[in-house]
């Protein structure tokens, strides 16, 4: 199964002659030495097609800003009903984009290099993260608006209000934000520009789409964590349980917060 | 091209467009197709086609520039409008909140304008899309902000688009010349 990606890969493979007058010629040649003619270079002709795939990432951070913006600006959708549609239309802005392209994408959903200790490394490490900002966070909320900002806060009046949150907040998040920033946008991105820049382009679009200047910071970080691992694993999926456990830990910190609270 | 009479040149000598290392024997450059043993008039005709893509990059690279500064500019607008909110609403408790957001925003496109200047397409991608999440933000919260300064917005808008158009532009060109 692993060398699936070796065997898809060379399409041009008399690249040692010259396509024109057959003369033997430096694989690397974009010229011939003996003919002049340019060889067939599939880097070639990419400008078109790489302007097509920004143009696809203007439409999908778009759609998405427009959701997210309505959902944090207007009170008439804070309501239960419409966060969870709100959601639901991100999700499925998610899959639509990932699908669109699914031939090129489907790799990335595939998990050849499980491995538990790996996985278990990875959970710790999101929930590290979690604990280190969750700090930061409350601290700094606390001392600059004296007040502590929490997720189980929105659903805690409604029955099954931990469920819907962890729902919400962590299991949602974690799947659909990971197959759209890591999934679509990244995979975007690296035909557009090399990795590294993908990878910051990605993070800063990801921080960003949060809307809050105060979390810019963190998540600016975690999302680079986040590209990093997808690009370093070739997988979605350490990165939906990094997520995942990052989230989830900040839900838990919410709920004992709330309990402490209500004993008071 | 006296190089290539130069019975010291054995073997490796440097295209003259691209100043790649060629083998004495080759008839063109590999790198850029430079005519080696063509005639003075090929050579001549070649070096013509090479510098009018030349200028064709400078032309990207200005677009590219101008992308930058746009992003300069737009730090200068918000940090503007941060302290004129400031200064009119005195008794808007959340003032001093907004004017710190403000001077955030300005200082993350001040620092991608300055960031452009190297890594061109990733910082005008970056910073054209916090300009449309702020844009998407007002406009929702407040929709009449889409028509202020309407004429500002289409110009950074149109310029980004270019700068990015420009970036991949000169990608190609730079790989065609074989430059860098």
């Amino acid at each position: 199964m692993s060398d699936i990606d070796v065997i898809e890969e060379p399409e041009f493979v008399d690249q040692g002659h010259c396509f024109h007058c057959s003369a033997p010629i430096d694989p690397a040649s974009r010229f011939c030495k003996h003919c002049g003619s340019a060889q067939p270079d599939e880097t070639e002709d990419l400008s078109e097609q790489k302007w097509l795939d920004i143009k696809q990432v203007i439409l999908f951070f778009l759609l998405e800003a427009a959701v997210c913006g309505t959902g944090l600006l207007i009170k008439h959708f804070k309501t239960l009903g419409w966060s969870i549609t709100l959601d639901i239309i991100l999700a499925i802005n998610a899959i639509v984009f990932f699908g669109f392209d699914w031939y090129n994408n489907k790799p990335i959903l595939k998990w050849r290099n499980f491995s538990v200790f790996k996985l278990i490394g990875y959970c710790v490490l999101g929930l590290a993260c979690s604990l280190t900002v969750n700090f930061f966070v409350s601290w700094l909320n606390f001392s600059l608006y004296s007040k502590d900002y929490s997720y189980y806060e929105f659903y805690r009046k409604y029955q099954y209000g931990k469920e819907l949150t962890i729902l919400f907040v962590a299991i949602m998040p974690a799947l659909f934000e990971e197959l759209a920033f890591r999934g679509f946008l990244l995979g975007k991105l690296l035909l557009v520009v090399d990795k590294k820049q993908a990878i910051f382009i990605s993070a800063f679009l990801f921080a960003i789409m949060h809307m809050s200047v105060l979390s810019l910071v963190w998540l600016v970080q975690f999302a680079l964590l986040l590209a990093y691992v997808r690009i370093k694993e070739n997988t979605l999926w350490y990165g939906v349980f990094i997520h995942f456990f990052f989230n989830f830990t900040a839900c838990v910190l919410d709920f004992t917060h709330a309990f402490h609270h209500h004993l008071r | 091209m006296e190089d290539l009479s130069t019975p010291d040149a054995a073997k490796a000598i440097f295209c003259a467009a691209c100043f790649k290392k060629v083998n004495n024997e080759d008839a063109f450059c590999d790198a850029c197709g430079y005519p080696l043993k063509g005639t003075e008039q090929e050579q001549d005709y070649f070096m013509s086609v090479r510098s009018s893509r030349e200028i064709d990059l400078d032309d990207a690279y200005k677009k590219m520039r101008r992308a930058g500064n746009v992003l300069y500019w737009i730090a200068a607008g918000t940090l503007i409008i941060g302290f004129i909110g400031y200064a009119t609403n005195k008794f808007d408790p959340s003032r001093s909140v907004l004017l710190t957001v403000n001077i955030i925003l300005a200082a993350i496109y001040a620092g991608l304008g300055f960031w452009s200047r190297t890594k061109p397409l990733t910082s005008i991608i970056s910073g054209a899309a916090l300009y449309a999440i702020i844009f998407l933000l007002n406009a929702i919260a407040n929709p009449l902000t889409i028509v202020s300064g309407i004429f500002f917005k289409i110009f950074f808008v149109g310029c980004f688009i270019k700068g990015v158009k420009s970036a991949l532009e000169a990608d190609k060109i730079k790989k065609e010349l074989n430059i860098e």
